[in-house]
């Protein structure tokens, strides 16, 4: 072989790798298949019919709550009253930020942002925050104004975490061990939930029913935890299954939300884990709606909030979506 | 003239190969596309 012809393998080589790369991009085809496509539940909640029923609550407000060209690819967050407080990882570059916006303007105010190596979650407890950070092994913080008053290391990573303010323990979702952590605000281990079956926790809630509701990444199913136990299990009726199960939470009527971030779609349960239907872009009409992660329920407009966007887009958004309304 | 000069043509080892690296390429393609896309 000389040496035009290993010029033209490697122009084989390359061409091909980048055509390969551009056709993916273009088509948009995702990677990561099942052979079974959720589909919408007999008793799936329409918002074509909102206005005839009011199934859905109001839908005056647009569904992109938040579209920020620094935002690149925002895992958890949270709204307080007149801001929205984003962990944004940039996982491409590996500069993540704590990102503030204020809600009316959507324009994030730079003096309170702060840098972190992967946020994955930011809870808000008093003044104060838990930065559930992802990098460098993983490790949770108690921040204000910026500043960090503790650290806990013991944590391998770290995806997700909840505050419960009547106990004042924070239960973090610690994935690397196997395990949720439960500590309490100086950060001293309170106990561990360590189940028997091989498990990866993604996201972690709690019910108004005092269960914990906890994704897992392995066996792609949603866990019921009472007292630290596992007492129960759902996932989506069949056909519909979890391709990745991510983010969890509770709405003010106490129904479960999962986020299937493979799946482009967020699905409904009830508190006993009855399917009871999904939210995608079928549903908002926006075929832009794709890799939903953190959910968080906002009271105040009574929508779900969603975190979404990928490394290859770097076009991350919040999203504001309409929840069903109780049928009474 | 002193030698022959070697003449260059189709051979199925040399097709066989850019085969072989458009395949290489494809997949190359592929772990890299799964990689910059993974769920994490």
């Amino acid at each position: 072989m000389d040496r035009d012809f290993w010029s033209w393998f490697m122009t084989c080589l390359f061409g091909s790798f980048v055509l390969t790369c551009f056709v993916i991009v273009l088509t948009d085809k995702p990677l990561v298949r099942s052979d079974i496509f959720p589909e919408k539940s007999s008793k799936n909640l329409d918002l074509k019919e909102s206005s005839s029923n009011d199934v859905y609550l109001p839908q005056n407000d647009p569904f992109v709550l938040l579209a920020d060209s620094n935002l690149s690819e925002p895992y958890g967050f949270y709204r307080a009253l007149d801001y929205l407080v984003v962990a944004d990882p940039h996982r491409s570059s590996g500069k993540g930020y704590v990102r503030f916006y204020d809600v009316q303007t959507k324009k994030e105010n730079e003096d309170k942002r702060y840098s972190a190596k992967f946020p994955a979650q930011i809870l808000e407890f008093g003044q104060k925050q838990i930065l559930i950070d992802n990098g460098s092994g993983g490790s949770i913080k108690i921040i204000q104004d910026g500043i960090v008053l503790s650290t806990y290391e013991g944590v391998s990573d770290p995806k997700d975490g909840f505050f419960d303010f009547e106990e004042n323990l924070m239960y973090i979702a610690d994935r690397g061990n196997k395990r949720i952590l439960v500590l309490d605000t100086n950060l001293e281990v309170v106990a561990e939930w360590v189940p028997k079956n091989n498990f990866e926790p993604n996201g972690i809630t709690f019910g108004s029913n005092g269960k914990a509701y906890v994704t897992d990444k392995i066996s792609k199913k949603v866990w019921v935890f009472e007292n630290g136990s596992i007492t129960g299990s759902f996932v989506p009726d069949s056909p519909e299954r979890f391709l990745y199960p991510g983010g969890i939470t509770t709405d003010y009527w106490g129904r479960v939300y999962v986020s299937d971030y493979s799946a482009d779609k967020i699905y409904i349960f009830s508190e006993d884990g009855d399917y009871l239907g999904l939210i995608d872009k079928d549903l908002i009409n926006d075929s832009s709606f794709k890799k939903p992660r953190n959910l968080f329920f906002d009271k105040s407009s009574g929508r779900m909030l969603v975190s979404a966007g990928d490394r290859l887009t770097n076009a991350g958004r919040i999203w504001s979506v309409p929840v069903p309304l109780l049928e009474e | 003239m002193k030698g022959k000069i070697k003449e260059k043509g189709f051979s199925i080892s040399g097709a066989l190969l850019l085969l072989f690296a458009v395949w290489l390429g494809v997949k190359l393609g592929l772990i890299f596309m799964l990689w910059v896309t993974a769920v994490n």
